[in-house]
């Protein structure tokens, strides 16, 4: 079978599929505006939508029994492809460092996150630094594989280069620094901030600077400083500025620097506490992206690598079983044929072991040791408080688990009260807009992108599951069942 | 539906038809002779260049292998023997061994479960998992394996005996009964029991203490256990249990460490009149044990030592003698196994190390087979290929004891159940190079046809003519070619970018890791310099530690391990100064590193006379450890890191480097044929040498994934499949780490490009789990590392060369006062009053490392200062001082040689007189075997302005033009 | 007998917990039926706790019974948590061969694992003793909420925890030995105390009878073998077996009796695919199949066949997805086990224990099974109807119908959608569970939590 294998594979699959355009029939279209259209036709050409006819159908149109279509989903607030490696380290301020130019587009994490749906994400830097460079908003799949980072086009993944900039306030920038002490300042945790006090003055330095800097080209001199550039830029208006604060204290804390400067565009990020200063948030209009739901899946996720992600884990030597036999928590999978599989202390132990994995999970707590009074019902409360609100998923997606995915955050929050016509939108145009991409992601309209999820059954069902993932009008998942 | 389509629909339609033709080796077979086969089914004979039978026949050249009914109905010697239309497989070259027995194996019975010290009636057949994949049992070539009991208890249980595929795996459920006679199965855990509920007749009482604690009390164990069978009296289960097997006629398997063990245990098997098995002895004395083994007919069960990593064993563990097994397999028949700090599955290697303490070739692979399948008393079905047995066999690719045949197909009873489709191989991928003229590096060239054999990076063999190994490259550069060694630059900064000074705690060797594949290395390499001294680029009194590196590497063979060169800078307006400084390096170096020696004899002592008393320890806190896990109470994480630091010390060296083709690629295919579709390609590559395995699969077509062979070589992969209408090929090109561009070319109708990446690295072995603690004991322990003079102790322990920048002549004499003082060997650097006393520098040996400006002008008239240098008798060595430009130190010497530098002398200042100078000389510098494999061939003479570098070898892998 | 004095005890209890107050009517926008058919505007009278009559909107109300109208919910029969070992403070005793312990002396009726069962709508939980012993000790079956282990109670008898499974620290070789050292022992120690009693009576024999005692002796000995009554109704006769009656055995002995007796139903820990065939052998060598319910982690979907071909019972506990390498590809492969149960034809229940969504959320692991494209009607059966077959109880819980328990639950939607919420509980015609007087659930959705 090998060849003819090896040939549909290069070509006899896609010519089933290749067509100029794809039109889809579905009983019914979740708009992403909050409308819900019965029976309609969805035309696709050249990765857009060129029609959606109300009550339509047409020949040859795919069509699935039951199914419904949504827009593709927007990921608001997410780490894929970001990583500890991606980050510089080396000062607490980094404004000018762009995720775009080294995020890692192949990472497993995106086809996660594409086959539950989600067909563009805002990427953000990590929050190793109190001001941590560019995030970048991305599709989760396509592109040129020899060009991944090509700038802005249909065939580009990144969509939308400067995404916003991020601001860290809390633990995340200052855990595990210490004060440049006798000559061992080489390693990137000597550094200062060492408490939310400094993270906040360091904040405010930067801007003040770039508050003078603004002034000083006002006056003419000539002056370039490309950091300060950019905070200027976010100072005008020009880049949002996401600052990722959790507990209710950092919220509060951003609004009052937000009044301090007048950043005309302040998204806050994760807002675990949030609802404490849902009110606040309301007055300033300020906008949230939240983080995983607070239930036992994203507690676990939070809580940093899991044994299948060490994978050195999997295969130790046959020789070793024989003495790990003994130890707590270490059983093997088949009595000693060498496969291991641990729990317990051995695997606490292991995991504190584990690479650095992403300041806002994992080792240094991050999330898990700020979420003292998180609740799942966060994002229902935000809603009835009136903040602008979509969901993210942080690194939620860096696992295969539906559990662990933006769908289900969206389901999390229905569950927990937010109307399901509003959770959908949290996760599609919402989202979208404060991806910066509103105008032409999100919605099932004429003109967006041909970013499109079939589900078998409503999206917000538990047991409903992507049939067909389309994106830049491309069938990028296909799970419909065979007949 | 488009024209192409059609066609590629029937392309695919030809490819299916010569897919079923191609592949698979069973055709329905005719019908078998009467005379010779009594069976009913259809039968095939294995055609080999030699089938071991294992048995009475022993080896047969030429055979047939004839198996019906999953049993070997009989082995032929030509023919004309067999029964007319009988249908036969062609192996060529390859040879058959039965299928191997393995007598002992860690898949089951770990040590100390439960908390009985005689457990008669414990089976390990209870813990057989049906539903273990036993690829990695089969793929060793193993057909038949034991099952244990409980390795470390006094009596562990009944072992039992599977086959490793099969319908009924389970051969033997009630097998050996085994013993554990060694220390290991000392100070069992207490045994407890409450009545439930304790009355007055059975009241609680207190935990029995068990034996054994010594081997006395074993002993007195055992046979108060034996005299209980037999007296008749009510028995416990376990009890009944050891009755069971006094009832059977089941082996008896005895764990010893030592010779006087073993005759314990023999004592014991003929009170108990049992056949007696004696495994784990690895370190006997050869006499003892064979009069032992002589005076009853026991069978040994014996523990090849091989190593998975460096154990740390005590200093009294010792080889075998070299002719232990001959003694004793001339009375006793012995059994193979590898020992415990290799893996059980190493039966093959097990067999050929065996030969080196003595056992015939013959006995070895019966130790292999028909031993093992005897004690574990299922000989009388597999171990042999004879007529009636299993038909379990092993194609091998080269002989049982030949280190590199590796298994290719292994049958159990009659079908195929594993084959190797190109996934491992042991074969090294060598090269020849053919050449006009080849400079050794010293003197004068040998001329008119030389040739080079390059194998696991190192020179095996240069001259006129040098042995071909089977499957070697041979590259012939033509008559007018000429091959020198790599060329060393004896000061540059590739990897250090230039840097003015490093962090002293970094080896700045690891730089070059990996440098094969690093665009910033490839031009030097390129340009012939395939070593340089490597560090930072400022010079001072204080001393800069440089490492020799490779200009292409593997990512583990990036420098010379351990050897430095310190460069000194004894060029000063303040000369009293300078050297005061100096003088005061050395005198802390000196301190230092007799620290070091100090701790390091201490230590040693130390050791020796602590070993004991540490494994004592240890046993005994594991011992405790066990009793609390088998009562139920987590141990400290603390606690188990101990024990796995130090059970696991295998696992840091088992670390293994990166491959460069090993893991998965992905990329995106694109092609006007497909217009705007682009398909997802996922490879899962894996190469063993030039063997090379690709998994591949599409998102676009789930689960269709297909395995193909291919080749790698020198980076690039090529797989090939032969169709009816043409090849269908897929070439790729690791052009930089992790990446690779493709091409894939479909039987002419058409050709794709893509590029793939690589997203994850296989893992191959095991990572190290836990970081070694350093354990802190009570003897003396290591100095604190001072990284600033780690480079002066290497210098004084002769790993490190000095190489002091001087120019005048009174510093020059300063600095040759200096290390004299010291015994330490000493090279200059510029030197340029050097000439004014050539007599001392030469009385010393002190060569001088020439300033990069090779040439320079005096009196209007353009010299080489080295030439002059080298005329008066002092070795010289060049350097370019330079990052990238290295690479024109050659072209630099060859316009040298118009400006009075004699080829030879360019020549050796760039390889063997730096080495010798640099001490590096055992690994590079000559075309020498024994030495890296760094060779430069050029077309015509090197040092010639019209001739150029055509190939370049670094550590025996040829470096390509981009 | 004892089982007897046990059940009327259980019946005794239960109604003293449940019969008061459990006479109402129940009309709702939908009465969905555990095999998911649906009544528009249907209705439900249950009287004393057990359901009377179930119909459509125009079933004709009784008019002493208060009627409860929910013309926006959906009603259904709740979900059933068929094996768990949570809601007690250790659930093993280290003893191994434990056949006397009773989970009642140790569940805690206010831990907060039977409010989250609730909470989610569970309406009953089989509690077993935990999974690291051999023989562990008697569960029973009680619903999540009541003030005492009594009023929880529904069903004392549920069965017997044994485990193939290796308790911690112990290899599958030695948990086998210990079962089997615990069963011959028991052998000895009857046979032993037949010849005691044997003596005994001979002894007054002798006493009473004159002449030729010998033949006496015989036929006694005859009859006492042949005579297939006494306690001991297992393996092949001994001297005196008759004469052995419950009070002469200790209470780890009636424990071991009553499972070779066959009067045990056996919860058997058998987490993987090889533990299910060494299960298979062992209850086949004992001639307890059919008394046995397997509890089985997802790597013993292997054993699908094996478990079909037992057809017994099947108690998936933990993870729904199987995940393991391939040795020589290294791929990662999933494998999702009801599916696999499903093809193979095993009736399985689910279990929310270990699953990923946390112990309120049986509904979920339902869901992801019909995502998983098992069927709807075999989802839903995992947690309501299978369970109660598996626990004997599919009279009296499990689905609507005549005769049934009274038990059901208020949701405010499709009791699978994510979405949903259950809005009250009620058992046995009383309301437990009122969402709007959830107080802690209140506290999390108004965020506040400190």
């Amino acid at each position: 079978m090998m060849i003819s294998t090896l040939l549909s594979l290069c070509f006899a699959l896609p010519m089933a599929q290749q067509s100029e355009s794809i039109s889809l029939s579905v009983d019914r279209l979740h708009v992403g505006n909050g409308d819900v259209i019965e029976n309609a036709l969805v035309v696709l050409e050249n990765g857009k939508i060129v029609s959606v006819i109300p009550g339509g159908s047409a020949a040859g149109a795919i069509h699935v029994e039951g199914a419904e279509l949504s827009p593709g989903l927007v990921d608001a607030f997410s780490f894929m492809g970001v990583g500890g490696a991606t980050m510089e380290e080396s000062r607490e301020s980094t404004p000018s460092i762009r995720l775009a130019d080294s995020v890692a587009l192949d990472e497993p994490s995106f086809g996660n996150a594409l086959h539950e749906g989600v067909t563009s994400a805002y990427l953000s830097p990590d929050s190793l630094n109190v001001i941590g460079g560019i995030g970048t908003v991305v599709k989760t799949a396509g592109g040129v594989a020899t060009n991944l980072f090509a700038d802005e086009g249909s065939a580009a993944r990144i969509i939308n280069r400067d995404g916003a900039l991020k601001v860290t306030l809390g633990n995340d920038a200052s855990m595990g620094n210490f004060t440049p002490r006798g000559q061992f300042t080489r390693n990137y945790t000597a550094r200062r901030p060492n408490t939310r006090m400094g993270t906040v003055w360091v904040v405010r330095r930067e801007f003040y600077r770039a508050k003078a800097y603004q002034k000083a080209l006002a006056d003419g001199e000539k002056l370039y400083d490309k950091d300060l550039e950019i905070l200027v830029k976010v100072l005008e208006g020009e880049i949002p500025l996401r600052v990722q604060a959790r507990r209710s204290h950092d919220v509060q804390t951003a609004l009052r620097l937000q009044e301090e400067f007048g950043w005309p565009n302040l998204i806050i990020e994760e807002a675990t506490e949030g609802q404490e200063a849902a009110a606040e948030l309301a007055a300033a209009g300020v906008s949230v992206a939240t983080g995983p739901a607070f239930d036992s899946v994203s507690r676990a996720i939070a809580r940093g690598p899991q044994a299948s992600e060490l994978s050195f884990l999997a295969h130790p030597p046959a020789i070793c079983c024989e003495d790990l036999h003994e130890v707590e928590g270490l059983h093997s999978g088949h009595e000693d044929n060498g496969l291991v599989e641990l729990s317990g202390p051995a695997l606490d132990f292991l995991v504190a072991l584990a690479p650095r994995y992403g300041a806002a999970s994992g080792l240094n707590g991050g999330r898990f040791s700020e979420g003292h009074s998180a609740t799942p019902a966060l994002p229902a409360l935000l809603f009835d408080a009136g903040v602008g609100l979509a969901l993210g998923s942080a690194e939620a997606h860096d696992q295969a688990l539906t559990e662990s995915s933006l769908i289900h955050q969206a389901r999390n929050a229905v569950r927990w009260g937010m109307p399901e016509a509003d959770a959908l939108q949290a996760i599609t145009s919402r989202a979208a807009s404060l991806c910066g991409t509103a105008d032409h992601v999100g919605k099932v309209e004429v003109g967006f992108d041909a970013d499109l999820v079939l589900w078998s059954g409503n999206p917000l069902a538990s047991s409903s599951r992507p049939l067909l993932v389309i994106l830049d009008g491309r069938i990028a998942v296909d799970n419909r069942p065979q007949q | 539906m488009k024209p192409n389509t059609i066609l590629l629909s029937a392309v695919s339609g030809v490819c299916l038809l010569a897919a079923a033709l191609i592949g698979d080796d069973r055709q329905e077979p005719a019908s078998a002779n009467a005379l010779l086969l009594n069976g009913e089914g259809p039968a095939t004979a294995y055609h080999a260049a030699v089938i071991h039978t294992a048995g009475s026949a022993g080896a047969i050249q030429d055979g047939y292998l004839v198996v019906q009914d999953g049993k070997v109905a009989g082995v032929a010697t030509q023919a004309s023997d067999l029964p007319p239309m009988m249908n036969t497989v062609e192996l060529g070259t390859a040879e058959i061994i039965p299928g191997l027995v393995a007598a002992d194996t860690t898949v089951t019975g770990s040590s100390g479960q439960g908390d009985r010290s005689m457990a008669a009636h414990n089976l390990a057949a209870d813990s057989f998992d049906p539903f273990m994949d036993t690829t990695k049992v089969l793929e060793r070539g193993i057909t038949t394996y034991y099952l244990s009991p409980d390795r470390s208890r006094l009596i562990g249980g009944r072992g039992a005996v599977v086959k490793a595929a099969g319908a009924n795996s389970m051969l033997e459920a009630r097998g050996d009964l085994r013993v554990n006679l060694t220390t290991a199965a000392w100070n069992p855990p207490d045994y407890f029991r409450p009545p439930i509920p304790p009355t007055a007749e059975n009241p609680i009482l207190p935990a029995i203490d068990q034996a054994p604690n010594s081997r006395p009390g074993a002993m007195l164990a055992l046979r108060q256990a034996f005299a209980a069978t037999s007296s008749g009296a009510e028995l416990d289960p376990n009890m009944a249990g050891l009755q069971d097997f006094l009832a059977s006629d089941a082996a008896l398997r005895l764990i010893v460490d030592t010779a006087d063990e073993a005759q314990t245990a023999v004592d014991l098997a003929k009170e108990w009149g049992r056949h007696p098995v004696l495994a784990g002895l690895s370190q006997a004395n050869a006499a003892q044990l064979v009069s032992v083994l002589q005076k009853h007919n026991a069978t040994l069960l014996f523990e090849v030592p091989l190593f998975i990593s460096m154990p740390d064993l005590d200093a009294n563990w010792q080889f075998p003698d070299a002719n232990l097994l001959g003694d004793i397999s001339a009375s006793t028949p012995v059994a193979l196994q590898a020992g415990r700090y290799g893996r059980w599955t190493w039966l093959l290697e097990a067999a050929a190390a065996s030969t080196g303490y003595g056992l015939s070739d013959a006995n070895a692979l019966r130790g292999i087979t028909t031993v093992p399948a005897d004690i574990l008393g299922v000989g009388q079905r597999v171990g042999r290929l004879e007529k009636g047995f299993d038909a379990d066999f092993v194609i091998l690719d080269g002989g049982p004891l030949d280190a590199a045949a590796s298994v290719q197909k292994v049958y159990v009873d009659g079908k195929k159940v594993w084959s190797r489709k190109g996934i491992k191989s042991l074969k090294s991928d060598a090269v020849v190079v053919r050449a006009g003229t080849l400079w050794t590096g010293d003197g004068a060239p040998i001329e008119g046809g030389v040739e080079v054999l390059l194998e696991n990076g190192r020179i095996v063999a240069a001259g006129r003519t040098v042995p071909h190994p089977a499957g070697a490259r041979i590259m012939d550069a033509g008559a007018d070619a000429h091959i020198t060694p790599g060329f060393i630059d004896a000061r540059g900064f590739v990897g250090t970018n230039g840097a003015r000074s490093v962090d002293s705690r970094i080896d700045l060797g690891h730089l070059a890791d990996g440098s094969y594949f690093s665009d910033m290395w490839r031009p030097v390499a390129q340009s012939g310099i395939t070593s340089m001294v490597m560090g930072p680029r400022s010079l001072s009194t204080k001393g800069t530690r440089a490492s020799v590196v490779k200009t292409a590497a593997g990512f583990e063979s990036g420098s010379l391990e351990d050897r430095f060169v310190m460069f000194f800078d004894a060029r000063s307006s303040d000369h009293a100064a300078s050297r005061k400084a100096l003088a005061g390096q050395l005198k802390k170096g000196k301190a230092y590193f007799e620290k070091w020696e100090k701790f390091r004899t201490e230590r040693a002592a130390w050791e020796v006379e602590n070993t004991e008393k540490v494994a004592t320890a240890r046993a005994d806190k594991e011992k405790e450890l066990r009793l609390r896990l088998a009562q139920g109470s987590a141990p400290k994480v603390e606690e188990v890191v101990e024990v796995e630091a130090e059970e696991e010390i295998v696992e840091e060296e088992e670390a293994k480097p990166v491959d460069p083709v090993n893991g998965l690629w992905v990329g995106t295919l694109e092609h006007e044929m497909l217009g705007d579709q682009t398909i997802e390609i996922n490879a899962r590559l894996h190469h063993e040498g030039k063997q090379l395995t690709g998994i591949f699969s599409t998102p676009e077509a789930p689960g269709e994934d297909f395995e193909m062979e291919g080749t790698f070589e020198d980076n690039t992969v090529h797989f090939e499949i032969p169709t009816e209408v043409g090849n269908v090929t897929i070439d790729g090109i690791i052009d930089a780490p992790d990446s690779m561009s493709v091409k894939i070319e479909l039987a002419g109708f058409g050709s794709a490009d893509l590029v793939m990446a690589r997203t994850e690295v296989e893992e191959e072995g095991a990572a190290p789990i836990a970081k070694k603690k350093a354990k802190t004991d009570d003897g003396p322990q290591a100095p604190s590392k001072d990284w600033n003079l780690e480079g002066h102790r290497a210098m004084f322990e002769g790993r490190a060369r000095a190489v002091v920048a001087a120019s005048r002549r009174d510093e020059i004499e300063s600095v040759l006062a200096l290390f004299a003082e010291y015994e330490l060997p000493v090279q200059l650097m510029y030197a340029d009053e050097a000439l004014e006393m050539a007599e001392t520098l030469r009385a010393q040996n002190v060569g001088i490392v020439v300033s990069p400006n090779v040439t320079s002008r005096r009196e209007n008239v353009d010299y080489v200062p080295a030439a002059e240098l080298h005329a008066a008798g002092i070795p010289i060595a060049f350097q370019s001082d330079r990052t990238q430009g290295a690479r024109f130190l050659p072209q630099l010497l060859t316009m040298a040689t118009r400006y009075g530098l004699g080829a030879e002398q360019a020549l050796a200042g760039l390889t063997s007189s730096t080495a010798d100078m640099l001490g590096i000389s055992d690994r590079v510098g000559r075309v020498k075997a024994g030495l890296d494999g760094d060779i430069v061939i050029f077309q015509g003479h090197p040092f010639d302005l019209r001739s150029r570098v055509t190939h370049v070898f670094v550590n025996g892998l040829e470096v390509h033009q981009k | 007998m004892r089982n007897a004095t046990l059940l009327l005890a259980s019946v005794l209890l239960s109604t003293s917990a449940f019969a008061q107050g459990g006479s109402i009517a129940v009309r709702a926008g939908k009465i969905m039926k555990a095999d998911g058919s649906v009544i528009d505007g249907g209705t439900m009278v249950i009287e004393n706790g057990r359901i009377s009559s179930l119909g459509g909107a125009d079933l004709e109300v009784p008019f002493d019974v208060i009627l409860h109208e929910y013309p926006d919910a959906v009603i259904f029969p709740g979900f059933y948590e068929a094996h768990s070992s949570l809601g007690m403070d250790r659930s093993n005793e280290n003893v191994a061969v434990a056949p006397f312990l009773d989970v009642k002396d140790s569940i805690d009726p206010v831990s907060f694992y039977f409010e989250d069962e609730l909470r989610g709508g569970t309406v009953a939980i089989g509690i077993m003793p935990g999974n690291t012993t051999v023989i562990g000790g008697h569960g029973r079956v009680v619903a999540p909420t009541g003030m005492t282990i009594e009023q929880m109670t529904l069903d004392s008898g549920m069965g017997m925890k044994l485990a193939i499974g290796p308790k911690r620290g112990w290899s599958r070789s030695t948990q086998l030995a210990e079962l089997r050292e615990t069963f011959s022992n028991l052998d000895r120690d009857l046979r032993k105390l037949g010849e005691k009693l044997q003596e005994e009576g001979k002894q007054e024999e002798d006493l009473a009878s004159v002449g030729d005692d010998e033949e006496d002796e015989d036929t006694e000995d005859g009859d006492a073998w042949d005579s297939a009554g006494g306690f001991i109704r297992f393996g092949d006769d001994f001297p005196g077996k008759t004469l052995i009656s419950e009070e002469d055995l200790n209470d780890g002995q009636r424990g071991l009796v009553d499972i070779l007796n066959g009067d045990e139903r056996l919860w058997i820990w058998a987490p993987t695919a090889s533990d299910v065939v060494t299960t298979q052998t062992w209850l086949a060598s004992h001639d307890l199949l059919e008394n046995a319910v397997l509890v089985v982690s997802s790597s013993a979907w292997k054993a699908s066949a094996q478990l079909a071909e037992m057809g017994r019972p099947v108690v998936l506990s933990g993870d729904l997805w199987h995940v393991e390498r391939d040795p020589v590809t290294y791929k990662e492969v999933r494998t999702f086990a009801p599916a696999k149960f499903a093809e193979a034809g095993v009736a399985f229940a689910l279990s929310s224990v270990e699953g990923r969504m946390g112990p309120d959320r049986l509904s979920y692991q339902a869901a992801m099974c019909i995502r998983e494209g098992v069927s709807r009607e075999i989802a839903l059966a995992s947690i309501t109807t299978n369970p109660a077959k598996f626990w004997g109880l599919e009279d009296d819980l499990g689905d609507f119908k005549a005769g049934a328990d009274g038990t059901f639950v208020v949701f405010n939607g499709d009791p699978l959608a994510a979405s949903t919420y259950v809005l009250e509980v009620w058992i046995r015609g009383t309301k437990r569970y009122d969402r709007s007087e959830d107080v802690r659930l209140k506290r999390l959705e108004e965020g506040r939590i400190k």
